[in-house]
């Protein structure tokens, strides 16, 4: 039951997303079409620049570059607009998978109860360890590297392994690991690689690359404070 | 490293793809033909080093390595397919006609492509033939790269009958390797063979078709039937068996019903039925490797098997010693029958003994009658009779304690089993669910669930469920025959007709319903003659496997758990995906923010390249007016008379909105306007102020970034008229493709005698543009000097030219001192770039510039120090930096104004009066007159001002009669510099050195203007900056003594500036001082002595005493105070 009430009460959120991306990608795709009207025009002006720039007064020619100038500046209008639009929909999506994250770890826990009231006590955390540590992995940014094999032979093994993880886990950890790979997913770091494991974000928010795997930029673990990537502390040192 | 991995796998594939089929043959052919073939096409288009692809480029990428080479091939790119034996007609063409030449060419460039990939093949399997011959036949000559030609190729071959292939001998077994099918390739394969029998009744069964005038059946397609038969049995099989054992995740043992486990004693389950039991229930003392069987798994596969002794499947069987099956349970629970082996627990004995009076007993849970032996109710007057695991699904209490006996014979172990019938279960157990009279609340303990989970009853009439309850009685009877009649058709589960429908879907037959049911039962029967056993092995194991994975079946809450986890997950899933899609449209879009701008500045450049480059040349002109002294018009409310000099003031603004206006349509006119606007201010300044000199610098600066500004838009080409490009690149002439020769030629002063001093200047300052530009060495610092010094001398020719059209007294001297000063700060320059190193063309003017600042230093700091201190602002805001040049000017950049303002205010003082008291220091006398400070002005200084208004106005109306100015007692300066260094010698002896050192030089380039205006302008500056060193400081320091103290230490801020300044270069200047009193006017020292006083006075009546010298002794305090360490030695 109270599953459900997670759910449910996810659905109606979540439900929206759909609609709302929507808009938001309806209202990206309109900005550009201004901003290619804009490019339009600026090409138009250009041209006629080159044309008559023999003939024009240097007033005139003020005035047409002048036009070019606000043409461009509209179009950064809409850029700016556009970045503005795919941020605030990038947290907006983020927003909810980390609520759903959360709302998982919580369901976990609550299964892990039940279990346990239902006289699985006995049952060592193997399993669930095993659940928790798949839903770890998958809160996780990205994905990680393929969970232990799970086909151990359990046969006639001690009731300690009666797999709740098989039966509670209907998809195979891989299953959420090996989503396709789409070629065209960002590469980050240094590297230039897809995200893995754990990434640090540089906090430089004009940072060229902003994510980093911890194992390129020398981590173990998450700093504290305020990190910048190599690239970035050399810029800020150049200053 | 996925990627990368994944990137490594794609090109291997591909290789493997290429290269397959066509042998070795064709690498090595290739390969040793490399050389000679010209780049292929592809090669050309893509050799892009791989930093440079981004990374779905790379995806997209082949790495191919060709005689050490790398090339990157596109994957999505044509590649002509070679084939080995066009290689080889080639070869061959080559070899048989020499003659026909021309043509064979021709046949060959067409053999060369070939896309269809049908014929190569073919090609190919000839070619694999040939491969030997045609590989150690191949040289390099043969092969020629694939032409341009848009035919269409034609393969050209002949076969050879003399070439046989030869044996490949067998390799190494490392090279082999089974490969395991995957399921998917083994479901589409029939596995199954057929026997004897199997051909036997497809014989009979096709003669019996044919005869009806059907087509027979192929063997094939009987094996294929069967194959499918059995695949659809097993998954039968499977199915009943998850409906039949519920029992996996709380796994407890089915005998004991007991869930604890002990490493001694675990639960085992079959790999089969998933049965689950304990080591000792079950009677295996050692836990097996690999997979475990039930009993009834082991022997009865795919049948279930009946209990003689109750009605219930399922749980733990094993045989009886008459080859029946019974519970284990109810072994152990009815009295007569026993295990003959207790380890083992197997066969059961004793069914025999049973007695009949047993046999009859209804059991009052199933209310069968006369099936299986029940046990009765514990209590001692209840009759109520039970099947044993009718008990145990009922969750009734049933117990074992062992029991030690002591009796005669020893003591004895035995059990004692206890069962009670629900009513008279004990109390506890009761509890638990029992009491209960529903069998749904006793359902709830733990027990009566697991009991009632193990078992399902069998159907009491195997044959037909529906008939059951009529049959009862006749099988009652006769169960055990029945049983055994049954027996056969259980073996095998039933196939649904719908199933079979399915499976003979794609199998064409004629009559296929007819066919199917006949194999059907031929198949059946086949089984049964094998007592169940599946007609494929491997596929029942195999299956086995994945039941022990898929079979748990998780009870409804957890499936339903399952099942929500899932659609978590999905969820999950679908918004990592939309947030990886944002996150690439975020990305796009910043890129394509990042692309308009540089797509603007494109179009500006194409547009207005002119513009930009006036723009980036007038920015650097700015970057070089540190002192921001240009960056405004001159405020004419500040100065009024400036417009009498100027006619045409100019300023960095103006310049820009200029420029902005496209006014400006090459460097020259840029170009004019500054200079314009530096001989402005030079006119307008007198000589030692330190806008002069800014000013004088400025020039310098500007006027190589000038040169270099027009350079390069002699190397860009640029319109004039239109301020674009020109439609062709102008030809480059190398500037810096000078040799030393064209130097030292240059340096030769009769080799540019043809051209007039202008031209030579210009060429000079533009050899030294290139020779500073270039790679230090000693030959370059050399002709630098040179260069620099020839420079100088021309200057001071040129300005000796000016003197003489202008005829103005002393002003030679002056210029001369001033050509001195400035060869001697070039040669201090060129010291310092040969120690730097690295004298790059800017530094060189700026420090000559700052050099001659400090030059004038100490008079101007008299003059500057005063002007900006009292803007409260300014001065604090200074620190004082050493060796910046920039450092002090910053506030004189306002000061600037004032200190015109403050001249203007000489000539108007009224106007003034305002300002006047914003910057008191800067124009004396308005101080005075008005005394806006309020507090400082005592009675002296109101005096002094007034003088000095006086004497201001003198001045200009000297200047403008002409130069009236007279030399000031020279000793002066002199003087007080002297005396005060003797006086402050132990703190800071260096500071005073220079200080003393400076003034000579400065004062001499004061009197050096010719104009009369400009002499003017001069005046006044002078004036004020020479009146404050003779003032009598004690007056005033009694006088305004505490007053006075703060603002001295601002304007000793101040000071500091330009002391910095000073301490970064030039220690030698050497002037005789007394040149400098020349240019300064005594008249002007009173005013200027006053605010002298101010500044100096709270320090030390000593150095006030000493009065006379003007900057040394602030510069000295200044230097205690900041605790300079060390000063050089001073100098006389």
């Amino acid at each position: 039951s109270t599953t459900s009430v997670f759910v449910s009460d996810h659905n109606q959120s979540i439900e929206n997303l759909p609609c709302e991306l929507q808009r938001n990608f309806t209202l990206m795709r309109d900005l550009d079409n201004r901003t290619e009207e804009k490019k339009a025009e600026i090409d138009k002006l250009a041209e006629e620049y080159v044309a008559n720039v023999k003939n024009l007064a240097s007033q005139q020619r003020v005035e047409h570059l002048q036009k070019i100038q606000n043409a461009y500046s509209k179009c950064k209008e809409f850029s700016d607009d556009k970045v503005q639009l795919a941020m605030q929909t990038y947290e907006m999506v983020d927003k909810h998978i980390r609520r759903l994250d959360a709302d998982l770890a919580r369901f976990e826990n609550e299964l892990k109860e039940k279990l346990e009231l239902s006289g699985y006590e006995s049952t060592d955390g193997r399993g669930l360890k095993n659940l928790m540590l798949d839903i770890d992995k998958r809160g996780s940014r990205g994905r990680g590297r393929k969970g232990s094999d799970e086909d151990s032979p359990r046969k006639k093994k001690i009731k300690n392994s009666p797999d709740l993880t098989e039966a509670l886990l209907p998809m195979q950890p891989s299953d959420v690991l090996d989503m396709p790979v789409d070629p065209n997913e960002p590469t980050y770091c240094l590297c230039h690689q897809v995200s893995y494991g754990e990434m640090i974000g540089c906090d430089n928010p004009d940072c060229p690359i902003e994510w980093f795997h911890f194992a390129c930029v020398d981590l173990a673990t998450k700093p504290k404070g305020k990190w910048f990537c190599p690239r970035c502390t050399q810029e800020k040192k150049k200053k | 490293m996925r990627k990368v991995k994944r990137w490594e796998c794609g090109t291997v594939v591909r290789r493997l793809n290429m290269g397959r089929g066509r042998g070795r043959g064709r690498g090595r052919g290739r390969g040793s033909s490399g050389q000679l073939r010209p780049p292929s096409p592809y090669k050309l288009q893509l050799s892009p080093s791989r930093e440079t692809l981004t990374y779905a480029q790379a995806q997209k990428i082949v790495e191919v390595d060709l005689d050490g080479r790398l090339h990157r091939i596109n994957i999505t790119d044509l590649l002509p397919v070679i084939t080995e034996d066009e290689m080889m007609a080639q070869d061959l063409a080559e070899c048989n006609s020499n003659k026909e030449n021309s043509e064979q060419t021709q046949s060959k460039s067409k053999s060369w492509k070939k896309p269809s990939n049908n014929k190569t093949r073919k090609i190919s399997k000839n070619a694999s033939q040939q491969n030997h011959r045609s590989g150690s036949q191949q040289h390099a000559g043969s092969l020629q790269h694939p032409s341009n030609q848009t035919l269409l190729p034609e393969p050209t071959f002949r076969t050879l009958s003399s070439v046989s292939p030869s044996e490949t001998p067998p390799l190494p077994p490392a090279y082999y390797r089974y490969i395991e099918k995957s399921g998917e390739e083994q479901d589409s394969v029939a596995e199954y063979d057929m026997d004897e029998e199997d051909l036997a009744w497809l014989e009979m069964v096709n003669q019996k078709r044919v005869s009806d005038g059907h087509a027979s059946v192929s063997p094939d397609t009987f094996e294929l039937l069967i194959d499918r038969l059995e695949r659809e049995s097993i998954l039968e099989s499977r199915s009943q068996a998850l409906s039949q054992s519920t029992v996996d995740e709380d796994a407890f043992c089915c005998v004991c019903l007991d869930d604890e486990c002990l490493n001694s004693n675990v639960i085992l389950f079959c790999d089969i039925c998933n049965l689950a039991v304990h080591q000792e229930c079950y009677g295996v003392p050692y836990v097996p490797e690999g997979q475990w069987l039930c009993r009834c798994c082991l022997q009865s596969p795919s049948r279930p098997v009946d209990c003689v002794l109750c009605p219930n499947r399922g749980g733990a069987f094993k045989q009886t010693s008459d080859g029946r099956w019974a519970h284990v349970v109810c072994a152990i629970w009815i009295p007569e029958v026993c295990f003959a082996n207790t380890v083992f627990l197997e066969p059961i004995e004793g069914v025999k003994n049973i007695p009949p009076a047993r046999w009859k007993l209804t059991c009052y849970l199933c209310k069968q009658k006369g099936r299986g032996a029940s046990i009765q109710c514990h209590k001692a007057n209840c009759y109520r009779a039970f099947h044993v695991t009718c008990a145990q699904k009922a969750g009734l209490y049933m117990k074992i304690d062992p029991v030690r006996e002591t009796g005669v014979n020893g003591t004895t172990f035995s059990v004692k089993k206890t069962a009670f019938c629900e009513h008279h279960s004990p109390v506890g157990s009761r509890r638990d669910g029992s009491g209960d009279e529903s069998v749904e609340g006793r359902m709830v303990g733990g027990r009566g669930n697991r009991g009632q989970r193990s078992y399902t009853q069998s159907p009491p009439s195997p044959v037909n469920k529906k008939a059951a309850k009529g049959q009862k009685k006749k099988n009652t009877k006769r169960s055990g025959s029945t049983r055994r009649s049954n027996i056969p058709v259980l073996l095998v589960p039933q196939i649904p007709s719908h199933r079979l429908n399915k499976i003979c879907t794609g199998v064409d037959v004629l009559r296929k319903n007819q066919f199917m049911q006949r194999l059907h039962n031929y198949w059946l029967l086949k089984r049964q003659s094998r007592n169940g056993m599946p007609l494929i092995r491997r596929l029942h194991s195999h299956l086995q496997a994945h039941k022990t994975t898929e079979q748990r079946e998780p009870d409804k809450k957890l499936s339903a758990a399952r099942e929500e986890l899932r659609y978590w997950q999905k969820l999950r899933q679908d918004l990592e995906r939309a947030r990886l899609l944002v996150e690439l449209i975020r990305k796009r879009e910043r890129l394509k923010r990042e692309q308009m701008k540089i797509q603007q500045a494109a179009l500006d450049l194409t547009l207005t390249p002119a513009l930009v480059l006036l723009q980036s040349t007038l920015d650097q002109l700015q970057e070089k007016d540190t002192a921001k002294i240009f960056s405004q018009p001159v405020n004419l409310s500040e100065v009024p008379d400036y417009l009498e000099f100027i006619s045409q003031p100019m300023d960095f603004a103006t310049m820009r909105s200029k420029l902005e206006g496209h006014a400006y349509c090459s460097i020259g006119d840029l170009e004019k306007d500054f200079d314009l606007m530096i001989s402005n201010c030079l006119k307008y300044n007198s000589k030692d102020t330190m806008f002069h000199k800014t000013a004088l610098q400025l020039r310098e600066v500007g006027g190589a970034i000038l040169r270099h500004a027009h350079r390069q838009s002699q190397s860009i080409g640029l319109d004039p008229s239109t301020g674009m490009h020109l439609p062709e690149a102008p030809n480059k002439h190398g500037f810096y493709q000078c040799t030393w020769e064209d130097v030292d030629s240059l340096l030769d002063p009769d080799n540019r005698l043809h051209l007039t001093t202008d031209d030579q200047l210009k060429a000079l300052l533009e050899k030294l543009d290139i020779v500073s530009s270039m790679r230090t060495s000693g030959g370059r610092t050399k002709r630098i000097r040179l260069l620099r010094r020839e420079i100088n001398s021309l200057r001071q020719k040129m300005n000796q030219e000016q003197q003489n059209t202008q005829s103005v007294n002393g002003n030679n001297e002056e210029e001369e001192e001033e050509n001195e000063e400035e060869e001697e700060i070039e040669e201090e320059k060129q010291e310092k770039a040969k120690k730097k190193e690295k004298a790059k063309l800017e530094n060189g003017p700026l420090t000559a510039v700052s050099n001659s600042g400090t030059d004038d230093s100490p008079p101007v700091l008299e003059l500057t120090c005063p002007v900006s201190s009292p803007l409260p602002g300014d001065a604090p805001l200074e620190p004082p930096v050493l060796g910046i040049v920039t450092g002090g000017r910053r506030s004189p950049g306002r000061s600037y104004k004032r200190q015109r303002s403050s001249r203007s205010g000489s000539k108007s003082q009224g106007e003034d009066e305002a300002e006047v008291g914003e910057t008191p220091f800067s124009q004396p006398e308005a101080v005075h007159e008005v005394t806006p400070l309020g507090a400082p002005p005592t009675l002296p200084l109101v005096g002094v001002g007034r003088r000095t208004s006086v004497l201001f106005k003198k001045a200009k109306n000297g200047a403008r009669m002409g130069k009236s100015k007279s030399p000031p007692p020279p000793c002066q300066n002199g003087k007080t510099s002297e005396e005060k260094t003797n006086g402050l010698d132990t703190t800071s002896v260096s500071q005073n050195s220079t200080a003393t050192l400076r003034p000579a030089p400065n004062t001499s380039p004061a009197p050096s203007s010719p104009s009369s205006h400009h002499l003017r302008s001069r005046g006044p500056s002078l004036e004020s900056e020479i009146d404050k060193p003779p003032a009598p400081p004690r007056e005033e320091g009694l006088t305004n003594g505490k007053h006075i103290s703060a603002e001295q230490d601002r304007d000793e801020d101040d000071e500091d500036d330009k002391e910095e300044e000073e301490d970064g270069d030039e220690p030698d200047l050497t002037v005789p001082p007394p040149k400098r009193s020349r240019g300064k006017p005594a008249l002007a020292k009173v005013p200027s002595k006053e605010n002298r006083d101010i500044s100096v006075s709270g320090k030390s009546t000593l150095l006030s005493l000493d009065g006379d010298t003007e900057l040394s002794p602030l510069d000295l305090v200044w230097a205690k105070c900041r605790g300079y360490p060390s000063y050089p030695a001073m100098l006389k």
